[in-house]
């Protein structure tokens, strides 16, 4: 897939499932999603990361409403008011409600996950436009930074261990995170130094292998900006409002330009 | 029988005989004693109470109570509208839904685009002024008023109606021969006028010789109101007039001036969004299973 379509596509699943509350949207966006991953993700790409961060954000948003938020007519159990945060009324709507947020971050990961697992990062740094080429550079190398530092700690704690070296309060961890630090700031340089040398900054950026635009490209684009320009018009017009399970649970109400602006983006799905 | 019940049942009779002998209105015009209903029946003490939706359609009830004061929480309480709060912390509660209004909220009340229910109180007769705490911090006394007012955040407009109670005044004499307007149809209506209703609302003593029969006939205790109160939008064409409730002494009165909810209904759109959540689901399911290691091509 055209790695400006996929950026195009993405934006569109992001305004459908974040800019209203409705969890049949989200869920319907979160679905197509995963699909296009199953469907583009490039054969060395594994999910087992994703899937288990979008678990764990999940999680996090569901505990956390359930815990904080005691609004709601089906008190599940009550503990005494003078509790901070956790006292009060736990209710079925609390959960629900962190169940519909938790939907709505599941769908914004998936979403935007295929310019991480579809396309290669070169792909992503050729999509943007001219003026914004060298700025996406550098951001893609400062985020390359935070796995790489990863890497680092992990080598430089394994050989301090061989060494003898065991954790014994805080300041132990310097014999650790020095050399992580100066490794980064070394990985930085030697960075730097390569793409100095690759003539980065003397003029426009080229490629190897120009992107190509198939008519199934035009197709995602077209889709993708009909479903912005419908989901932005239905909720100017009110005809998408929002969903809360609050005061009691009900039936989200579905509005069918919005419904369509969900169902276009899963033009995407097939290859 | 205390006197208070004594002279409700005799108003109520007085007035059923004036309206009786127009040959216009029968015995359920006696809702227009509700004013004595609303007085005898907790106490002496009223507080009007004013919701005016967000398609216009507004509620009015006077609230009668025996304590010196209430909060206003306690007069939506005691008024029988349903309503939702959330608690703010040093400000108290906030108004989140009244009358089913809006279906739904989120925890925090209302978002940042929202509209949300504005809170007024209108001191002795006075105009509307915003509250400046929450709902279960405003303190009312008699005589004064209560506007709860579904809008956007960006335009708080107190409520275009005022809802001064009643003024409780002695019971009307009965004219000997009042004279009837002809109607346009042979049927009885089945309510007084409004025009009585908004006068008393304002705070003015009905005319019984004023009363006169609705020509709409189709909608059983609707008529249009010829006065409206003070700071009616010319918009608010009807007027409904509902059984009082003895047992919490409310006067309701309803105007109704909004338009139809546009997005009601469309259950049928929330079936496909199912079916397709369920499709995809599937489909995901199946493309999972093809992918894994080992499975048939």
């Amino acid at each position: 897939m055209n790695a400006r379509a996929l950026i195009v596509w993405s934006l569109a699943g992001l305004v459908v499932a974040l800019s209203t509350s409705n969890p049949v949207y989200r869920a319907i966006i979160g679905l197509i999603a995963l699909n296009v991953l199953l469907v583009w993700r490039r054969p060395d790409q594994d999910l087992g990361f994703l899937f288990r961060l979008i678990a764990f954000t999940m999680a996090g948003a569901v505990v956390l409403n359930v815990v904080a938020g005691h609004v709601g007519e089906t008190v599940l159990f009550a503990l005494p008011d003078s509790w901070p945060i956790i006292g009060g009324p736990w209710t079925l709507e609390s959960i629900v409600y962190g169940l519909n947020a938790a939907l709505g971050l599941a769908a914004a990961i998936l979403v935007v996950a295929p310019l991480s697992y579809v396309v290669e990062p070169h792909e992503l740094v050729d999509a943007l436009p001219h003026p914004a080429e060298r700025a996406g550079i550098v951001v893609a190398a400062s985020l390359n930074l935070v796995p790489g530092i990863g890497r680092s700690f992990r080598q430089v704690r394994d050989a301090q261990t061989m060494r003898g070296w065991r954790p014994k309060g805080i300041r132990s961890w310097a014999e650790v995170l020095v050399p992580v630090a100066l490794t980064a700031v070394e990985g930085s340089l030697e960075l730097a130094e390569a793409m100095e040398s690759r003539a980065f900054g003397s003029g426009p950026r080229t490629r190897y292998a120009p992107s190509r635009w198939t008519r199934w490209d035009i197709l995602i684009v077209v889709a993708s900006l009909a479903s912005i320009g419908l989901a932005v018009w239905a909720r100017a017009a009110g005809l998408a409002p929002d969903w809360y399970p609050y005061p009691g649970l009900t039936m989200p109400e579905v509005s069918p330009p919005m419904l369509i602006a969900a169902m276009l983006p899963a033009v995407a799905i097939h290859r | 029988m205390g006197t208070a019940a004594v002279t409700l049942i005799l108003r109520r009779l007085a007035l059923a005989a004036v309206i009786a002998a127009a040959g216009q209105v029968p015995f359920v015009a006696l809702a227009w004693s509700q004013p004595a209903a609303c007085a005898a029946a907790t106490g002496s003490h009223h507080v009007a109470l004013v919701v005016q939706h967000g398609d216009g359609s507004t509620k009015v009830e006077c609230v009668a109570f025996g304590n010196a004061s209430l909060t206003g929480e306690q007069i939506l309480a005691n008024s029988g509208i349903e309503y939702q709060t959330v608690s703010f912390g040093g400000l108290n509660k906030a108004v989140c839904q009244v009358d089913g209004e809006p279906s739904s909220f989120p925890p925090e009340c209302w978002t940042g685009l929202s509209d949300f229910w504005a809170l007024f109180v209108a001191r002795a007769g006075g105009h509307w002024a915003a509250a400046s705490v929450g709902v279960s911090s405003l303190v009312l006394h008699d005589g004064d008023s209560e506007g709860l007012r579904y809008e956007p955040q960006a335009q708080p407009v107190a409520p275009t109606i005022y809802g001064n109670c009643p003024v409780l005044t002695p019971t009307p004499k009965p004219t000997p021969k009042p004279t009837p307007k002809p109607t346009p149809t042979s049927k009885p209506t089945q309510s007084a006028t409004p025009s009585a209703a908004s006068s008393e609302l304002a705070g003015t003593t009905p005319t019984p010789g004023a009363a006169e029969p609705s020509a709409d006939t189709g909608s059983a205790g609707r008529a249009s109101p010829s006065a409206a109160p003070p700071g009616s939008p010319s918009g608010l064409v009807q007027a409904d007039a509902s059984s009082p409730d003895p047992s919490t002494g409310t006067l309701v009165v309803t105007t109704v001036g909004g338009s139809d909810d546009p997005s009601s209904g469309a259950p049928i759109a929330l079936l496909i969004g199912l079916a397709v959540i369920a499709s995809l689901a599937v489909l995901a399911i199946a493309r999972t299973r093809s992918t894994r290691p080992g499975a048939p091509p």
